[in-house]
């Protein structure tokens, strides 16, 4: 049962430190990275860089406290999911990436694994949102003890 | 209470949790961003700054470059051709910022910055940056340097002399230290006229967009 927990909050992990390292330092860092996959047009990207580690940050600590947890977990896969769609269409195009970005200077990890890594991350998101049970114990949504999709049955 | 107000009350306090964390998470991020600002290396007095172009210049360019970078290569030929254009418009400041990834992006500073002590750096680096296909890929790129040295001009006795001399290396890493408290990660890292630009991409378009705010306001 912990382990779905554990789960959780390694998925949660992830989001929090990528959006940490990536706001502890200037937006331009980021776009450069975005810059290298060729894929996200102007003036998108400059917002997107501006944006995304934000909602990775926020992400990230509502997945490890178990807030909106399926929520959440929905918006983690469909992270995962994109992300796993730029970095594959950048191998496919034999971008030249070193690699993936996605920590910045943290950890530096080449993106033909950082794919892999993140489909992973994604079959793992979509394993705790199959358990959501199992995925909330020890989190603020059990703490406040709302079921999901109860409140829209009572309005 | 009934259970359909206990619900609504439990509703709200999630919401109120959640604005809490976000006000927090904001807080710290901004704590974070303010503790780095506060620790940004002041450039010491003795630190001698490399500058091409006149003080008098309304577009001022502060530059952190690796000379083994593609980008930074592809930079440098943008000012370049800028600054024939337009003479007298830009300034440029030199900061090495050799990185890690590249296996002689250190090496090929240290050369420059000799070559800079007998005042042949903006011939010497540039040339080490036009030449970057011949040495990046090879076993020992120290004879092309060499090579490269000969052609600017620089005297090969004293420059050998120089690359034994320690304080090169000091002055290369002070350059690397300016350059992470100022947030550089990556190669080249443009400061033009302190606004950040990371990247060759956007330069050329950047630098035609200031100079000609510059004549329209000169015309005005």
């Amino acid at each position: 049962m912990i382990i779905f927990v554990i789960l959780r909050i390694i998925i949660g992990t992830v989001f929090f430190l990528s959006g940490v390292e990536k706001l502890s330092s200037p937006y331009q860092n980021f776009l450069y990275i975005i810059e290298h996959y060729d894929v996200i047009p102007q003036p998108l990207d400059k917002w997107t860089a501006m944006l995304l580690p934000w909602g990775e940050l926020i992400l990230g600590s509502f997945t490890i406290l178990g807030l909106w947890t399926k929520a959440a977990l929905r918006a983690n896969m469909v992270l995962f999911g994109l992300f796993v769609g730029i970095i594959g269409q950048a191998l496919l195009r034999k971008l030249p990436l070193g690699e993936c970005g996605c920590f910045g200077e943290w950890i530096s990890i080449p993106p033909s694994r950082m794919i892999i890594l993140d489909m992973i991350f994604f079959s793992i998101s979509y394993l705790l949102l199959r358990n959501i049970n199992r995925t909330e114990r020890w989190s603020l949504d059990s703490y406040f003890n709302v079921q999901p999709g109860s409140t829209k049955k009572q309005s | 209470m009934t259970a359909k107000q206990v619900i609504q009350t439990k509703k709200v306090s999630k919401t109120v949790i959640a604005t809490a964390i976000i006000i927090g998470l904001v807080l710290g991020v901004f704590g974070i961003r303010l503790l780095k600002k506060n620790k940004t290396e002041p450039v010491a007095s003795d630190f001698r700054p490399h500058v091409l172009g006149p003080d008098s210049a309304p577009i001022k360019i502060l530059e952190f470059i690796d000379l083994q970078c593609p980008a930074c290569a592809q930079g440098a030929k943008i000012i370049k051709k800028v600054m024939e254009l337009h003479p007298g418009v830009i300034q440029v400041e030199l900061r090495y910022h050799p990185l890690n990834s590249h296996k002689f992006g250190f090496l090929s500073a240290r050369y420059a910055e000799c070559g800079a002590r007998q005042g042949k750096l903006w011939e010497f680096a540039g040339a080490i940056l036009e030449s970057q296909s011949q040495w990046a890929n090879v076993m020992n790129p120290i004879p092309i340097f060499e090579s490269l040295a000969r052609n600017t001009g620089v005297d090969l006795n004293s420059l050998s002399a120089c690359l034994a001399d320690p304080s090169v290396d000091q002055y290369l890493t002070k350059n690397r230290e300016e350059g992470v408290s100022r947030g550089v990660r990556s190669t080249p890292t443009y400061f033009i006229n302190g606004e950040m630009l990371v990247g060759s991409r956007d330069l050329e378009e950047k630098l035609n967009k200031l100079i000609a705010e510059k004549f329209s306001s000169a015309a005005q």
